[in-house]
């Protein structure tokens, strides 16, 4: 049990709680917004397993899963903006 | 000095980690949603920055830290383009709130 | 012919910064540093830059995307600065609950669109300030802990960011 492990267990009881407010959020942007900070603790914690794993690879899924939060984000934000039509 | 290095690291990925846990504990804290957004969704992008900062001192100058630098400026880049279109998408459904000048 | 050639090489000339960056993302993402890769990753920057100009852009690319990576850094760095002022600012808000939010139109200096918009993503990077709409150079801004009636609403634009780019603006200025 190093600090690394540590760390990545604090951010995944954090990323639940994210998901918490995705649930019970009463708007739609709260649900949004709960996305949103779920993604970057995703980002948090695979950087965090490839430290721990001493891989590289990780590092790499971390940039992808950047990538794909933001497209979801930008795409879920359009989609209620216009009511629907994308 | 590889001590030294580790615990430096160590301590500035201690107060990211605080930011976040702030950042977290905001939302849940706040009846409003543009407070919400506004004091949470970005403590917690102060969080993600110290925590990245902490892991680049920690492992020394690298390729690996290059990636580390290049996750970083991705995320400073996207996530602010992501916030205002939340945000504008709530402003222009009608979500008002009292005051505006 | 000669002409053609003439204006790749101009058109290379001028997006020298760019085409750096692009070669050094290529060669960390290899993770291996050796004279092969570094010319692959050259050619394929050269090529990517001279593609976007050519066929995808409607104007020049060195007039939409003027970047020196000198301001770059010291942007960056400035940038991180008030951010970490602004976090810790805002952190008594957080634990008292209490918040006082408005919307407050604001007016910049600057008119280029590029820098416009990179000031705008500043101001929603900072904590207690989020950007709703920005209309030529105006910004609606969304700002806890407003300036009080009676004073500058300018006061919740970051404004040592905006001299860097102020500064930057009048050096492009002939050339844009």
């Amino acid at each position: 049990m190093n600090f690394d492990s540590f760390a990545l267990i604090i951010v995944a009881g954090l990323s639940v709680f994210g998901l918490v407010r995705v649930l019970q959020g009463p708007t739609v942007w709260d649900r949004m917004l709960g996305f949103a900070i779920f993604s970057s603790k995703v980002i948090v914690a695979a950087v965090l397993i490839g430290m721990v794993i001493d891989r590289t690879f990780m590092i790499d899924v971390a940039l992808i899963y950047g990538v794909l939060g933001f497209i979801g984000t930008i795409m879920i934000a359009r989609f209620v903006e216009r009511r629907g039509d994308v | 000095m590889a001590v030294v290095q580790e615990w430096v690291g160590n301590i500035v990925v201690l107060i990211g980690l605080l930011f976040m846990t702030l950042g977290v504990f905001g939302i849940f804290r706040f009846k409003d949603y543009f407070s919400r957004i506004l004091i949470t969704g970005k403590v917690d992008t102060v969080g993600f920055i110290t925590i990245m900062i902490g892991l680049i001192i920690r492992h020394g100058f690298d390729f690996f830290t290059g990636k580390i630098i290049l996750v970083l400026a991705l995320y400073i880049i996207t996530n602010p383009i992501a916030t205002h279109a939340i945000t504008r998408s709530a402003h222009l459904s009608g979500y008002r709130i009292k005051k505006e000048r | 012919m000669k002409t053609y050639m003439n204006a790749l090489w101009e058109d290379i000339v001028d997006n020298k910064e760019v085409i750096l960056i692009l070669s050094v993302v290529w060669l960390i993402l290899f993770e291996e540093f050796s004279v092969g890769i570094a010319l692959t990753g050259i050619f394929i920057a050269v090529l990517v830059v001279i593609f976007t100009d050519r066929f995808l852009l409607k104007g020049n690319y060195e007039h939409s995307y003027m970047i020196e990576i000198g301001t770059l850094i010291r942007y960056g760095l400035r940038l991180i600065i008030e951010i970490f002022i602004a976090g810790i600012a805002v952190i008594p808000n957080i634990l008292t609950g209490k918040s006082d939010v408005e919307i407050i139109n604001c007016e910049t200096k600057l008119t280029d669109e590029l820098l416009i918009d990179i000031l705008a993503n500043s101001i929603t990077l900072t904590p207690g300030t989020v950007t709703v709409e920005k209309k030529g150079s105006k910004l609606k801004v969304l700002a806890l802990n407003p300036p009080g009636i009676d004073e500058d609403p300018r006061g919740v634009i970051p404004l040592r960011l905006e001299d860097i780019l102020l500064k930057y603006e009048n050096k492009i200025e002939g050339k844009a």
